[in-house]
């Protein structure tokens, strides 16, 4: 039966420095949890804790209501992916997937059965006498996961397992995890620093940083309606841009802000009478090239990237990072040409001083 | 930190007991036993009781002194030295001091006494082999390992040959040898009268005193050499080899290479070998026993050789431990200065 | 590593030649001499001395040595002791040295460091600095008896335990396996533990499994030790019951005057080191290379 999982005000440091500062996350039975953010961030920290590997300073985590903080791992019932597959290189692929019931003393017949239907559910069958050294990543992939469902665990781990291997292979056992989750439904937990794994697989996005949770949501709201600017950077390729601007007054449709760059100053859905600082930030998807004199900002182009379906040409707008637009795919833009950049302002989000989320105003 | 259920105090303490019970038992309670029975008098089968005796123990097995002695004019007229043993018995200090070795200058003499000149004796025998053993078996070892190096077809076989005198035991080396410096039929004596059509005067290499060292140094290097070749290997290939490629490009020449990447690569290989190698001298033993027992005229026998044969066959068990101290803390101190030394060469 | 061979000329490759093979036979011819002479009457020996013929298996070649060595010199008692001596030295000393590594690699316990510390001291002691007080030592250590009924005897010497038991633990072997076992990812316990292991099926399933060279290499160094052991037995076994092989051969060498019988027994003390050196090669040669550079 899959589970729910809840951790309240978990936390927990290595000496002095503080890893995890109280995470509190309520994750529903057959859900489907990403845990994403940048190397560092305390992921996978939090994910060993939720395995029993790592233990917990102050707070609790709850398997459908029971705190499970001195349980053991095996004693919870939890399945885990590690990134290396941590698969045995003294032991077949059948044996790998038969340890853990052989520890648990399942009788033959049985374990037989059991492992056969993981085998089968994965296409692993003909290589059931192989060894590890023998396969291909994607296929000691499959054995590791293997290795974990043959329990029937009630919640999932996944620690970044697709981080070793290539592009292609990726986004094949994406496809992959996902539908043995829409077979077996799962609680999974699966952590990861790539936002693309993340928004293709996750019912509900974490995005940590420094040991705290920046958001919870499904990936289309985190996208859409990132709660600050770290967020806002972290999910979409390319990078969202991001304008230094001023807050300038208050108008009907919102604040009047000024772009520090450009001198243009442009009504907001920002909301709050506010004076100061703010930074404006606008995806790629919603810049458009024009002539340098009709843009809202005006730069030289320096970069363009053109990967078939779109061509994304990254402009010098004055800003931290070069801001990217989303330009037609036949479309040429010399590397080193002026332009100017024009973009909807309701699209764009704005986020103050600190980097939070602007909320929108509500007219 | 790792959570509470993985602190396996017990279970450590369970899986470890039985090495430990056996390193204490076997190790730490003997060298600390060595230490106490020094001070006593323990015999293996005694009917005295055992006392605590101090430190004569080491008195008598380190005691050392000097005298001097003039001529004195003789009952037949010829001008002599008086008898050490009379002096020695006259002079309380001076009592149960033998003569080590002795020194005449004009109509003076200088005579070295020793408690024990015996263990005085096997203590500068175990030095002088030390001397003589590490550098040869040193250098042989290190060229041996460039040779195998070399990239010759067949560097395999070379190796495993090498090597192969380590496996083997010391007493069948032993053995082997005391026939190959056999007086009359060795085959050693045999070779250099040929090789010089037999102008060279055989040789009884383990029978006289001033040959007897240099044969057992011989043998032993040949012995052990390919141990030290095998750790200079694995040191040669942790060399990077693009270290050899820039210096090629450099226009360095073989022998330049040599010098300035192959041995300071090795340096820290080097002085590794040169420790384990001189302790592993200083506990000479197995050839000894089996090849000369000490002789001749005691110009075999080293500190171990000693300690077995007063401790052990003459059952003196506190003086034997007192020998093994003594033993002990030589090459403690010898590792340590070595490890110093070769420290600072490194770090400068 | 190795220059490309283009870059000497032919000169010089055949004067490396003549050194490395000058060397081989430096290195064989002793032990050819012992083997040849082995086949040889006593007479013969002598005579072959002066040629070639010495390292040669000609003239009179016969068992004769090997019938007359094994029929009166008791080797084949001793080469029983070595070989029960080695062989249990051997096996109790891979599972208790590799269980306490074990413990001070994988697991998590306090005063951990404070043992290897002391494993590492213990590492500089060597057989030679406490051989005679541990002799006094083991003279009065208890051991069961089976003549006549069970009884208890108040000495280990004259034993073949005394040549075991005191080898069974060593420094050396607990600090090549603690460094090997620190070098097998945390991943493969963590998964076991996942799924329910406990530490020793992470021992018995995970560890040992994975070592096999390490377990290979460590038995050849103690095996090796307690095969070739000379110093101890000669301290501890005064008499011929529990005599090992090495003891045999020295003694035997020197009371006998035939150098064929002599040689016959040194072969026959050295074949089985020569065989396993032969069919081992690699994990010898792993054994030194692998345990030296480290230190």
């Amino acid at each position: 039966m899959p589970s729910q999982v809840e951790l309240c005000d978990v936390q927990k440091g290595f000496g002095e420095r503080q890893i995890i500062k109280g995470v509190n996350l309520l994750i529903q039975p057959s859900e489907f949890i990403v845990l994403v953010g940048p190397s560092g961030c305390g992921k996978s920290t939090l994910l060993r804790m939720i395995a029993g590997l790592e233990s917990v300073d102050t707070g609790e985590i709850r398997f459908d209501g029971a705190p499970v903080n001195d349980r053991r791992p095996a004693e919870r019932n939890v399945g885990m992916v590690f990134q290396s597959y941590a698969l045995y290189p003294h032991m077949t692929v059948e044996e790998n997937v038969a340890f853990a019931l052989k520890i648990a003393r399942v009788d033959a017949a049985e374990r037989r059965q059991r492992v056969d239907e993981v085998l089968d559910v994965l296409q692993l069958s003909a290589l059931r006498n192989s060894r590890p050294s023998q396969l291909s990543g994607g296929q000691r992939q499959r054995v590791a996961i293997g290795r974990s469902i043959v329990r029937k665990p009630a919640v999932f781990l996944f620690d970044e397992p697709l981080s070793n291997l290539d592009t292609a292979l990726r986004v094949q056992m994406r496809l992959e995890i996902s539908r043995l989750h829409h077979r077996l439904r799962n609680t999974v937990v699966y952590v990861t620093h790539d936002q693309v794994e993340a928004m293709t697989l996750a019912d509900r996005i974490v995005v940590l940083e420094a040991g705290t949770v920046q958001q919870i949501g499904p990936p289309l709201e985190l996208y859409e309606r990132p709660a600050n600017k770290f967020v806002a950077g972290f999910l979409g390729t390319p990078q969202m841009g991001f304008l230094a601007a001023e807050a300038v007054g208050h108008g009907a449709d919102g604040l009047s802000v000024r772009i520090c760059a450009s001198g243009v100053t442009l009504p907001f859905r920002g909301q709050g009478s506010r004076q100061g600082n703010v930074t404006i930030g606008i995806r790629p998807e919603d810049c458009t090239l024009c002539a340098p004199e009709q843009g809202h900002l005006a730069g030289e182009v320096l970069q363009v990237e053109r990967l078939g379906s779109d061509t994304f040409a990254f402009v010098e707008g004055g800003g931290e990072a070069p801001v990217a637009v989303r330009v037609g795919a036949d479309r040429d833009v010399p590397a080193g040409s002026r332009v100017g950049v024009t973009f909807d302002p309701a699209r764009c989000h704005l986020f103050d001083d600190s980097g939070v989320t602007l909320p929108p105003h509500t007219a | 930190m790792r959570p509470q259920w993985a602190n396996r105090g017990a279970l450590a303490f369970l899986f470890g007991t039985p090495a430990m019970l056996g390193l204490i038992g076997f190790l730490v309670v003997p060298f600390l036993m060595a230490i106490g029975l020094t001070l006593t008098n323990q015999k293996l089968l005694s009917p005295q009781d055992t006392r605590i005796v101090g430190l004569s123990n080491y008195e008598r097995l380190l005691g050392l002194t000097m005298i001097r002695q003039d001529s004195v004019l003789g009952v037949n007229g010829d001008t002599g030295f008086e008898r050490v043993r009379d002096v020695t018995r006259r002079t309380p200090r001076l009592h149960g001091y033998k003569p080590l070795g002795q020194a005449e200058f004009g109509s003076t003499r200088l005579v070295l006494l020793a408690r024990d000149p015996i263990f005085i004796q096997s203590l500068l025998n175990t030095i002088l082999f030390a001397v003589m053993v590490v550098p040869l078996q040193c250098s042989l070892a290190l060229a041996l390992a460039l040779l195998v190096n070399a990239g010759l077809p067949g560097q395999r076989l070379f190796r495993t040959v090498y090597f192969s005198p380590v496996v083997m035991s010391m007493v069948v080396v032993a053995v082997i040898w005391a026939f190959l410096f056999n007086r009359d039929l060795g085959l050693i004596n045999q070779f250099l009268s040929w090789a010089t059509f037999g102008k060279f005067q055989p040789v009884d290499w383990l029978g006289n005193p001033a040959t007897a060292m240099p044969a057992i140094v011989i043998m032993s290097a040949w012995q052990g050499a390919g141990l030290q070749m095998l750790i200079f290997l694995a040191g040669l290939q942790a060399i990077p080899k693009e270290l050899y490629d820039a210096a090629r490009i450099d226009g360095a020449t073989a022998f330049q290479r040599f010098l300035h990447v192959t041995l300071p690569g090795l340096s820290r290989t080097i002085a590794f070998v040169i420790i384990i190698t001189t302790i592993a001298a200083f506990g000479l033993f197995t050839q000894v026993d089996v090849m000369t027992q000490g002789g001749p005229a005691n110009a075999t026998s080293t500190v171990m050789f000693y300690a077995i044969e007063r401790g052990v066959r003459g059952q003196d068990i506190a003086y034997g431990s007192t020998i093994t101290v003594v033993y002990f803390v030589l090459i403690a101190t010898l590792a340590l200065l070595q490890q110093r030394f070769f420290a600072r060469r490194a770090g400068s | 590593m190795k220059p490309p061979l283009n870059s000497k000329t032919a000169a010089q490759r055949i004067a490396t030649y003549a050194i490395v093979l000058l060397f081989v036979v430096i290195f064989v011819s002793p032990f050819l001499f012992m083997l040849m002479a082995s086949f040889k009457p006593n007479q013969q020996i002598f005579s072959d001395l002066s040629s070639i013929r010495a390292f040669l298996p000609v003239g009179s070649i016969s068992l004769q040595n090997y019938r007359d060595v094994i029929g009166s010199s008791g080797i084949g008692r001793f080469a029983l002791n070595s070989a029960f001596i080695t062989i249990v030295t051997v096996c109790a000393g891979l599972f208790v040295n590799s269980l306490a590594a074990f413990a001070l690699a994988r697991l998590e316990w306090r005063g951990k460091g404070m043992v290897l510390g002391l494993i590492v001291v213990l590492l500089i002691i060597p057989l030679e600095a406490i051989a005679v007080p541990m002799m006094l030592m083991v003279a009065y250590l208890p051991t069961l008896g089976f003549e006549g009924g069970l009884s208890i005897q108040w000495s280990w010497l004259d034993t073949r335990l005394v040549q075991i038991v005191p080898f069974v633990a060593n420094a050396f072997s607990i600090f090549f396996f603690y460094q090997a076992f620190s070098d097998i990812p945390r991943d493969f316990d963590e998964a076991a533990y996942v799924d329910g292991a406990t530490p020793f099926q992470v021992y018995r399933h995970v560890i040992v499994p994975l070592s096999g060279t390490t377990f290979a290499t460590v038995a050849i160094i103690q095996g090796l030790a307690a095969w070739n052991q000379y110093l101890w037995p000669v301290i501890v076994v005064p008499s011929e019951g529990a005599r090992p092989l090495m003891v045999g051969l020295q003694q035997f060498f020197r009371f006998q005057t035939e150098w064929g019988e002599v040689m016959a027994y040194a072969t026959l003390a050295t074949l089985p080191v020569f065989l396993a050196f032969i069919f081992f090669q690699r994990w010898f040669v792993q054994s030194v290379m692998g345990s030296g550079v480290k230190g």
